[in-house]
């Protein structure tokens, strides 16, 4: 798979992607339902995704090398669980799409349309 | 898998087999741990509907997996997954909506039949998960065991007594509270009413603890009701309570009999709790009054609750090292026995899974049966999608031609078809959950086990959602890939000529065939059910059941009646008998009552198995009668045999048909006469007169043979054998009656009371009477009429489903009939055209349309023939049911259905054939160009 060489050619992220990278951006690595918690707590439970729907997900992004696997930290539980970290690419894919919505949410118009909307 | 997942998860885990493989191996592990996790945080229905969720979740993965990929090193079709799930768009989904519009006759034919085998899959699939991973609906009820021994020398239970269960309570830390109970029936009496029986638990206050379940009014019971000298109380089941107190909301604190002994009522339990089994009261197990020796004392039933923490495989190694300390203290009680703890309900229902590995797969590959019938009914729509994609061909094959890939076109069709098959699912589920509602209902009656529910779990909706996905792969993708399988030039210039490029293959043809073959087979095993289903109506019975109720006179165990006075066998006989003759003597003054008389057996209901030889020469009939061929030169037969009052034969309105009827010197000691009724004189004697011929009883080998028994008389058959209506058979057995003398008395006597009016109104008064003559008497009444019902409703039921598939499969062969013959007509258009513009005779024509669909038909109505054949000699020869079929009459109706089903297809092929001839030989000639 070639990657694009600029990260905004890889964009836009699409909410669930952007908010997965998000977390793990902000947490460190996380396994499975602890990243689907806290996607659900930074969207306000609007987010919701069984464990199928989840992995392909993480299978997608993880073919696009914007996450990949790590170790358990040493806590023992469930040697099941796959803790997933994020890349350096998949550090800057995010950062461009984060610069990317807020160069929108800027724009007066786009300001006026979210007052209208409430 | 993770033995601590509890079970819904290792369910999934299981469902992870339907990934790919990739997929599976990279993440598979992960998403069960995923759900593990939130299953564990979840509480309450929550934890329903997640599962629900995750397991569509799982099934989407699988399919959008399957098509496409995005695991692990699957980079060669990166991204299909997505475009696959933009393939199957709403779209799609809509335009097959559009489709069950357009095409109503498919929808009604295909949907229907679909839901019919949607739901004969689900209802097994369901059953099979009740029998085998049971749940009980008690909160965290999958924590509950049942402990008991297993005899391992006499390879039976073995019975547990107080002692195991006090020793248990104190050794076993992993199972934290030990419950016991043991069942009885019980005349329960309120306020001044006669009593009537129920079906009580006499408990522990721990097992009502393991139950978990708060009371709907006052208490269930405490430690302190079991103690010595504490004032005697019950608690309500729901049903009672609404049945026999009219829901009364003060009814704590009430004083009513159980047998002759007042107790006070302290709480009531919530609908649909029967716990430990199917019971509706409950009183306190008094542990401390029973022997404290072990292996002493009455047999008990063990259950407990494992300890957080604890699983079952730690119980069970803690009973196993318990076990051992016991053969140490008591070498002769315990040296065969083996301490089990198994999941609650397999310890009470029976064992699917200790060692016993081939049964389950056995029971679960039965789960294979409604899968073929389901892809053989499918098959059936396929031939009618593949018609009505036949019509669409024009528009496939341009689509096709302006770069619309195979596989977009296939998960079109796919999407048409899943369409209707969720259409069925949604017929089909609540159709399931009715008839296992009803289904259930019937097979237990009263004493239904509390777990065993209708309706559909989870897992049972998951596998509806896998059968649809079969039946629309099955009606969507096989006609798709063969629409789509050729080369599209030809076929472009062909479909755009106005000529069809598709053609009706050897496998559409086929299917036709065994449909019409099918069709022909299933009506004859419908005949022969439904000759079963008939067979035991008023006429056949020799009675007219609807007069009659059948009385179980029972005695209140523990009352002075029992343990009062002399208490050797043969003076509770006697008290007994006496008992009897009073409550006779007191209903035949009744005036509701028309007749009554006492016999130890009851037509329709239970009766007792003998086997006899006859003094001299016997008849019998070669393959009827049941002859025991062990001795050759000393013939043995099965019959039934009752003792009855010298009036039964009266009562019961059957004449002797020939010697004479039971008189008072029949009754004396040594005067051994019996009365033998038509069958037996058919079936032993050859239809000859057997009065004044002798047989007897214990003529086993090594068996001292009993008294000769003459025959005196010959009285028309009476339906006395409920169990012989499970054999093809329905014949009226061989029957001897004994008279009923004082020194012939069985354990329990039964009643039959012919009313003057309705039996129904009539069975309080007789409870008053008995209840008069000694309140220990306990009645079970029956409506006999109820019994014939319940009796017939079996073969009724069986008779009912054949008839509706052999409606099914006649109408799928005539839509498959009739598909075929309009495209093949629409086919030759232009030739049939052609042909009428050169003057071509329309007969000829007709007849040569109609010779291919008349040689299917005749081929399948051939196959069919020689299907029932085949049953028939099988029937006959192997099985001996010679008597149940007749064959001229058998024939006569086969020939008719045959003929019948030629009409009908004929009549199928009107319609294309009169529009090939309408065609214009210009419209046809045009179409040419």
């Amino acid at each position: 798979m070639t990657r694009p060489r600029n990260p905004e050619d890889a964009l836009p992220l699409k909410p669930k992607p952007f908010l997965l990278l998000l977390v793990l951006e902000q947490d460190g690595p996380l396994h499975g339902y602890a990243i689907k918690k806290a996607m659900q707590e930074r969207s306000g439970g609007t987010v919701r995704m069984d464990p199928g729907g989840f992995y392909r997900l993480v299978a997608r992004l993880e073919r696009d090398g914007l996450v990949g696997h790590t170790d358990a930290p040493l806590e023992g539980g469930d040697e099941r669980r796959q803790y997933v970290a994020i890349t350096d690419w998949g550090r800057s894919v995010l950062r461009a799409e984060a610069r990317r919505i807020a160069s929108l949410a800027r724009l007066p118009s786009v300001q006026a349309l979210a007052r209208e909307g409430r | 898998m993770h033995r601590e997942d509890p079970l819904p998860v290792r369910l999934y885990s299981r469902a992870l087999v339907f990934l790919p493989r990739r997929f599976r191996e990279s993440y598979g592990a992960a998403m069960t741990a995923m759900l593990a996790d939130e299953w564990r945080e979840r509480r309450g229905p929550g934890r329903g509907a997640l599962l629900a969720g995750a397991l569509v979740g799982l099934l989407w993965t699988a399919v959008v997996e399957r098509i496409g990929g995005t695991g692990r090193g699957s980079d060669r079709k990166a991204g299909m997954a997505e475009r696959i799930a933009s393939d199957l768009s709403w779209l799609d989904f809509k335009v097959g909506f559009r489709m069950l519009i357009r095409y109503p006759g498919l929808t009604v034919v295909g949907g229907l039949t679909m839901a019919f085998a949607i739901a004969a899959g689900v209802g097994v699939f369901q059953l099979i998960t009740l029998m085998t991973h049971p749940t009980l609906p008690l909160p965290d009820g999958e924590r509950i065991v049942g402990l008991g021994y297993w005899d391992r020398a006499a390879n039976d239970q073995a019975a547990t007594t107080a002692y195991d269960v006090i020793r248990w309570r104190e050794a076993l830390t992993s199972v934290e509270e030990i419950g016991a109970f043991r069942s009885h029936r019980r005349n329960l009496g309120v306020g001044g009413g006669v009593g009537a029986p129920v079906t009580v638990a006499e408990l522990n206050a721990a097992g009502f603890r393991v139950a978990g379940v708060p009371p709907l009014l006052g208490r269930t019971l405490v430690q302190s009701d079991e103690e010595p000298g504490a004032p005697p109380v019950v608690v309500l089941g729901h049903s009672l309570w609404r049945t026999r107190f009219g829901g009364d909301p003060g009814v704590v604190g009430n004083v009513v009999r159980l047998g002759e002994v007042p107790v006070t009522v302290v709480g009531v339990m919530p609908e649909r709790f029967a716990f430990p089994v199917d019971h509706e009261l409950w009183t306190p197990l008094r542990l401390g009054d029973m022997p404290p020796e072990a292996g002493r004392g009455p047999s008990l039933q063990v259950f407990g609750r494992l300890a957080t923490g604890a699983g079952i495989s730690l119980a069970r190694a803690e009973a196993r090292a318990l076990a051992g300390r016991m053969v140490a203290d008591f070498p002769a009680r315990y040296e065969h026995l083996v301490l089990e703890v198994r999941p609650y309900a397999e310890s009470i229902l029976g064992n699917f899974s200790a060692g016993n590995a081939m049964l389950r797969a056995g029971i679960y590959s039965i789960n294979l049966l409604p899968v073929l019938f389901l892809i053989l009914v499918c098959g059936n729509v396929a031939l009618l999608m593949f018609a009505r994609v036949a019509t669409r061909e024009r528009e496939l094959v341009v689509r096709t031609a302006l770069g619309a890939s195979r596989r977009r076109i296939v998960s079109q069709l796919f999407a048409e078809a899943l369409v209707l098959g969720v259409l069925a699912a949604s017929l089909g589920l609540p159709a399931a959950s009715l008839g296992l509602h009803w289904g259930l209902g019937e097979v237990y009656g009263e004493s239904r086990p509390f777990w065993v529910v209708g309706g559909l779990s989870p897992a049972t909706t998951f596998y509806a959602g896998l059968l649809t996905i079969v039946a629309a792969v099955v009606t969507g993708v096989v006609p798709a890939l063969k629409a789509t399988g050729r080369r599209t030039g030809p076929r472009l210039r062909q479909a755009t000529a106005g000529g069809g490029g598709l053609r009706m293959g050897g496998i559409w043809t086929g299917m036709i065939v065994a449909q019409v073959a099918t069709t022909v087979a299933f009506t004859a095993v419908a005949y022969l059910v439904h000759r079963q289903a008939v067979e035991l109506t008023p006429q056949a019975m020799g009675f007219q059941p609807e007069q009659y109720l059948a009385v179980e006179i029972g005695v209140e165990s523990g009352t002075p009646v029992v343990t009062a006075g002399d208490t050797s066998f043969e003076a509770l006989r006697q008290r007994y008998a006496a008992m009897t003759d009073e409550l006779v003597r007191r209903l035949a003054a009744d005036p509701g009552v028309a007749s009554v008389t006492v016999a130890d057996g009851i037509p329709l209901l239970d009766q007792r198995v003998g086997v006899v030889e006859v003094d001299g020469e016997a008849d019998p009939t070669p393959g009827v009668a049941e002859v025991e061929y062990t001795d050759p030169s000393r013939p043995r037969y099965f019959i039934m045999t009752t003792s009855v009052a010298i009036d039964f034969f009266d009562v019961f309105r059957a004449p002797v048909l020939s010697g004479r009827a039971l008189d008072s010197p029949d009754l004396a000691q040594h005067a051994n006469t019996v009365i033998v009724n038509q069958s037996f004189v058919d079936r032993l004697f050859g239809g000859r007169n057997p009065v004044g011929r002798r047989i007897r009883y214990g003529v086993a080998p090594g068996e001292q043979p009993g008294p000769w028994y003459e025959i005196v008389g010959v009285v028309r058959n009476l339906v006395l054998d409920r169990t012989n209506s499970l054999v093809l058979d329905q014949e009226v057995r061989a029957q001897v009656y004994h008279p009923l003398s004082p020194g012939r008395v069985d354990y329990p006597l039964h009643l039959a009371v012919r009313a003057g009016g309705d039996p129904d109104a009539l069975a309080p008064s007789i409870r008053r009477i008995a209840a008069e003559v000694n309140p220990a008497l306990r009645l079970d009444i029956r409506n006999l009429e109820r019994a014939r019902i319940e009796d017939a409703r079996f073969w009724k039921f069986c008779s009912d489903v054949i008839l509706l598939v052999t409606v099914i499969a006649l109408f799928l062969a005539l839509a498959g009939i009739y598909s075929v013959m309009s495209f093949t007509v629409s086919q030759r258009t232009r030739e049939i055209g052609i042909r009428v513009a050169l003057g071509a005779r329309a007969s000829s024509i007709v007849a040569e349309i109609f010779r291919r669909p008349l040689r299917l038909v005749a081929a399948g109505v051939t196959s069919g023939c020689a299907l029932v054949a085949a049953l028939m000699v099988f029937l006959l020869g192997v099985v001996g049911l010679g008597e149940s079929v007749v064959p001229a009459q058998a024939a006569a109706l086969f020939l008719a259905f045959g003929l019948a089903v030629l009409v009908v297809c004929a009549l199928a092929c009107i319609g294309p054939t009169r529009r090939a001839l309408r065609v214009q030989p210009a419209v046809a000639l045009n179409a040419e160009v």
